[in-house]
């Protein structure tokens, strides 16, 4: 989940978080939902306009939130989120756990895919191998990795085992991206399915002409009864941000992703339009490469973190529709999250610690930036600003996308703006990012205690005493700072005011489209 | 005629050959790798050699260049790295849009930029002159993506006169495809006809000091005679390098309009192939726009000779 | 300078295109280079609660997205762009006529290749040229005008070459010729003064027709890179609130339209006092 980070995307989504997934159970419930007076009724075409296009149509192989978006209404998975992001079955009618490493999944009958083929434990069993073969390079496959066996007793049985206890399985298995797929087809295929799909999900694919238009349609024999009642999905791509809310005011599509925060105060004016959404778990961070000089010094880190100014870099970057970062990678509202701030802006301890470190007059360093996204630039134009006040001249090194990433991934770099997201349980952020050799350990970060505290975690099933395990964990990330957290962006939907049922979920995930309805 | 023809079209072989191997070369020499772009932060955990191997990068590139150019005579352009859809397809596809926008603006174009240069030069040094004169700088001072945005939000927003963003199929629907076609290529119009007034304009001024206009005057051909028979045809000569250069511009040059509009043309598609360094994408594009600007310029000298009997096209 | 492009620039003085242009450059220049004096803040100093503000007292021309002065932007960001034009346009200009004059005054093969080359270049991309060169060699200012000089080059070889063609057969070149001056001599001496006037022209329109285009390149996040202020970020950062607070990007663009406008009339009116037949 990690994986779908702003690598997957292409070019400018403007102030959209590249991928995100569940933050909270606890988390804020949805600011406003479109409301569903009136019966719903079946029929319609939803036409919607998303910021940028699919990029293939193989779940188990594409990394961009795009795609996704648009495969989550054509597949299911074994579990699923609620929009509040708790878990319940998808394609699984009941699950339990047998032992601490083992669990029990029992099928809905009467399952059929797409091509009309049933579905059967099987299929479930090919999928999630399919996504742990290392010839199928799937990005996923790291997140099956601790599965050590997957049976199938019959036909509407699975039986999965991991190594070791380990808590985020069932938040794993309820992502988008871990999609039950048929066998048959995908052999039939030869293995490639970048613009067909046969999923179990409420809409089928219809077409695709890459950057012009997807269309989805409807599954009469979608498992939910009663839904999907939309017709039609057809999804539009419109990468420009004013073009894009001009094309919901203007009726134009009935629905946008991404309604860019710059334009958040006319779509609330416009009786038309509604406007769905809220925060999000991802994070947008300054990160160090803790090898070279000076910032291999945790003081010289930590004085940064004291002399940002958070609220600021959020107006910058995403015109204030966030939460600011004060204490760690996750918000407040999310379980594991520290709840008092910690590095509110504090110039006097900045200085003092730059002095400490032996900086007392600042230094001069590098920043790679991009201006592909601007809630990344922006907020990097923004740090480089305010860190002149105690005497730290950022030299921005302005990058074109493709060659800040090769850096980034590199770690071709002193200090970096960049920022991840997609995360349903802190294990995956906390683990694929900061423990030491880690792949997404840009920052050669390495602590001992940590690492121990984020295997521990891992291993508690009880939330609470896991809560407790990664609180300290965050409290040392902060100490040592291999990173500034900088703030979480919000993510909004606008939609013409006929558009019914709607629901946000807090994982940007619209798969909400199968109940929702045309009041026109 | 049919002689100059084939020679043109033999002297532009080494050009598509030259930019075909420029374009292959610089998009291997510029920084950012396809296949990291693909696959994200992945990538480091990831097979990335593997992943190159498969795709066929891990060769040195003068092996792949001919591979691809193999392909290419055989009329295979190959398959987009990121999206894994064959080229040839991706570009047919976008490939009308891209012609109906570049031929929609050059009517415009034309018709925002002829008739006021006819009036402008009737009229020299008359306050039509400058009147016409102060129109047409506005149209090419202002940047494209500001304009674009303007006449968005004033005609599809204000006034919804017009769809704002998206293209229909000229096939489907040919009320819709134009509506959604209109304001796009307006944006590219606006600084073309402004252009070709200018040069039109200058022609005509020119054509006008020429001896046989002045002896036509002298017959007592009235002005607006003497205007339509002989100088509109000389002075359009000039007229038309300049369209045949502002083509080549418009097909590649539409990518920011494209962007706004959200409209699936070949520039878009060469923009987000670069950015994404996927490869064959942007081979196949650079090629697809160098044939066609060939192609134009070889039509612009054509209807040189249309225009002006007089000259004859010679193989040098 | 020889006495054609004398009277020519007395017959421009007559002209009130050319008087507008004239000061509209000068102001343009005179920005540029008192832009840093004259301004009231530092163009990079943010103060985000005075975000997106309208014009006021204290900041004439209101201020951008990061609270920033734009009246301050806007008279620093003069130079970049007067130098990505200018200097762009000169690199152009110089090169381009060396290859025109050289493929006309040698035809043949000659001509034939350096002139296909040029088709190259016309016939590419700009924006790929641009993203290619930034990204290989950084998005210093330098780069841009580097950019922006290849994507102008055909234009003037064009120029410059079909100029050629036609002065080299005049009488007096052709007796140098016959005469054994060398070819270098020739151009420098008989074909280029006789080739300036068109050129000059171009000159001028080439350098409004960068500013537009640092100002695309920009909106593609290729162009002089923030927090420098140029006119083309100023507008590409800020056009997006245009409904919501219009001032910063209809100041960027009516500064961008002033400018490219200046040059346009300085070129309109030139091309008229140099070419006699349009007197």
């Amino acid at each position: 989940m990690l994986a779908l980070t702003l690598a997957a995307c292409a070019p400018p989504p403007q102030a959209a978080p590249p991928a995100t997934q569940p933050p909270a159970e606890e988390a804020k419930p949805a600011e406003p939902t479109a409301p569903a007076p009136g019966q719903p009724k079946p029929g319609g075409t939803l036409r919607v306009g998303t910021n940028q296009d699919a990029v293939g149509f193989d779940p188990h192989l594409t990394n961009a939130t795009a795609s996704y978006r648009i495969l989550e209404n054509i597949y299911s998975q074994l579990l699923r989120f609620k929009p509040n992001l708790e878990i319940e079955g998808d394609l699984a009618e009941s699950y339990r756990a047998i032992d601490a490493t083992t669990w029990e999944f029992k099928l809905r009958k009467g399952v059929k895919f797409h091509s009309g083929k049933p579905l059967t434990s099987a299929d479930v069993k090919y999928s999630l191998e399919r996504i742990k073969d290392p010839a199928v390079k799937s990005p996923r496959s790291s997140q099956l990795a601790p599965i050590i066996a997957i049976e199938t007793p019959d036909d509407y049985t699975v039986i999965i085992k991991t190594e070791k206890p380990f808590a985020p399985l069932l938040a794993v298995l309820a992502d988008r991206t871990i999609a039950i797929v048929n066998k048959d087809f995908v052999e039939a295929n030869g293995g490639k399915m970048d613009n067909v799909a046969d999923g179990t999900g409420p809409f089928k694919l219809k077409e695709w002409v890459p950057n012009t238009r997807t269309v989805l349609e409807k599954n009469p024999d979608y498992f939910i009864p009663g839904q999907p009642l939309l017709d039609e999905v057809i999804y539009q791509p419109i990468p420009d941000d004013t073009a894009r809310s001009t094309a919901v005011r203007t009726g134009t599509v009935d629905f946008i992703e991404y309604a860019p925060p710059k334009d958040l105060e006319l779509l609330r004016s416009d009786s038309n339009i509604v406007i769905t959404g809220e925060g999000n778990n991802n994070v947008r961070f300054l990160a160090f490469n803790t090898t070279v000089k000076p910032f291999d010094n945790p003081k010289v880190r930590q004085a940064i973190a004291w002399a940002v100014d958070r609220e600021a870099v959020l107006q910058a970057a995403v015109n204030g529709a966030g939460t600011p970062l004060y204490a760690g990678p996750f918000l407040p509202s999310f379980w594991p999250g520290l709840q008092e701030p910690v590095f509110t802006r504090d110039l006097e301890k900045a200085k003092q610690l730059l002095a400490e470190a032996g900086y007392p007059n600042g230094f001069t360093a590098k920043l790679k930036n991009t201006p592909t996204y601007s809630f990344l630039g922006n907020a990097g134009i923004a740090v480089q600003e305010q860190l002149k006040e105690i005497g730290i001249n950022f030299e921005i090194e302005s990058l074109e996308w493709s060659v800040f990433l090769k850096d980034y991934l590199g770690k071709n770099f002193e200090a970096v703006v960049s920022g991840y997201s997609g995360f349903a349980d802190p294990h995956t952020p906390l683990d694929g990012t900061y423990v030491t050799g880690r792949q997404n350990n840009f920052m050669s970060y390495s602590n001992p205690k940590f690492d121990e505290l984020v295997a521990r975690g891992a291993q508690e099933t009880d939330q609470a005493k896991r809560a407790e395990i990664y609180r300290e964990a965050q409290r040392i990330l902060l100490e040592d700072s291999p990173m500034v957290f900088l703030y979480a962006a919000n993510e909004y939907e606008a939609m013409q005011s006929y558009v019914k049922g709607y629901v946000h979920y807090l994982n940007g995930s619209h798969v909400s489209f199968r109940q929702v309805w045309l009041d026109k | 005629m049919t002689r100059y023809i084939v020679h043109r079209l033999l002297v532009a072989i080494p050009v598509v050959f030259g930019v075909s191997l420029f374009t292959f070369g610089l998009v291997r020499w510029i920084p950012g790798d396809p296949i990291l772009v693909m696959l994200g932060p992945d990538a480091i955990g990831a097979d990335v050699e593997g992943i190159r191997r498969l795709y066929g990068l891990d060769r040195p590139w003068p092996v792949q260049y001919v591979e691809w150019l193999t392909n290419v005579l055989r009329g295979d352009l190959g398959q987009s790295i990121r999206t894994r859809m064959p080229v040839g397809q991706s570009i047919l596809q976008r490939l009308p849009v891209t012609i109906e926008l570049t031929i929609l603006s050059l009517l415009l174009g034309l018709i925002l930029g002829i008739p006021p240069a006819i009036l402008a030069a009737t009229h020299r040094g008359k306050a039509t002159d400058a009147v016409v004169g102060i129109v047409s700088l506005l149209g090419i001072s202002v940047p494209g993506f500001w304009l674009a945005i303007l006449l968005m939000l004033l005609f599809s927003l204000h006034l919804r006169l017009l769809p704002s963003i998206g293209y229909v199929p000229l096939h489907e629907n040919v009320a819709g495809n134009l509506r959604h076609l209109i304001l796009p290529a307006l944006g590219l119009a606006l600084p073309l006809g402004a252009t070709i007034m200018r040069f039109m304009r200058s022609s005509l001024l020119e054509v006008f000091g020429q001896d046989y206009i002045r002896t036509a005057r002298a017959k007592g051909l009235t002005q607006t005679k003497t205007v339509m028979k002989h100088a509109l045809r000389n002075a359009l000569i000039p007229v038309v390098t300049v369209i045949g250069i502002q083509v080549g511009r418009l097909l590649g040059g539409a990518v920011i309009i494209e962007q706004i509009f959200a409209l699936p043309g070949l520039g878009r598609l060469v923009f987000d192939g670069i950015s994404t360094r996927d490869y064959p994408i942007v081979q196949g594009t650079v090629l697809t726009f160098t044939v066609i600007f060939i192609l134009i310029n070889l039509l612009v000298d054509v209807l040189y000779s249309v225009i002006d009997p007089r000259i004859r096209l010679t193989v040098r | 300078m020889n006495s054609p492009l004398r009277r020519a620039l007395h017959r421009a003085i007559r002209s009130p295109q050319f008087i507008i242009g004239v000061a509209l450059v000068t102001l343009f220049v005179l920005t540029a280079v008192l832009g840093p004096v004259l301004s009231p803040y530092s163009p990079t100093a943010q103060k985000m609660s005075l975000r997106l503000k309208p014009p006021s007292a204290a900041h004439v021309l209101g201020t951008d997205d990061f609270g920033r002065d734009v009246l301050s932007r806007i008279l620093h960001g003069a130079m970049p762009s007067l130098q990505v034009s200018v200097l762009s346009v000169a690199g152009s200009l110089v090169i381009g006529v060396i290859i025109g004059l050289i493929a006309g005054y040698r035809g043949g093969w000659t001509d034939t290749l350096l002139m296909s080359l040029m088709d190259v270049l016309l016939a590419f991309p700009a924006v790929l040229l641009a993203i290619a060169i930034l990204a290989v060699m950084g998005t210093a200012l330098s780069n841009v005008i580097l950019a922006i000089a290849i994507v102008n080059l055909p234009t003037f070889a064009r120029l410059a070459r079909g100029s050629t063609l036609a002065t080299r057969e005049l009488l007096y070149v052709e007796a140098a010729r016959g005469l054994g001056v060398p070819p270098i001599t020739i151009m420098w001496r008989h074909i280029l003064p006789n080739i300036a006037a068109p050129l000059i022209v171009q000159t001028s329109l080439t350098i409004a027709a960068a500013i537009l285009i640092e100002a695309a390149l920009s909106y593609l996040g290729l162009g002089i890179q923030p927090p420098a202020p140029s006119w083309g970020n100023i507008l590409s950062s800020t056009y997006g609130f245009i409904q919501t607070n219009p001032w910063p990007s209809v100041f960027a663009g009516a500064a961008i339209a002033l400018a490219v406008l200046g040059f346009n009339l300085l070129g309109d009116g030139l091309r008229d006092a140099l070419d006699p037949t349009t007197r």
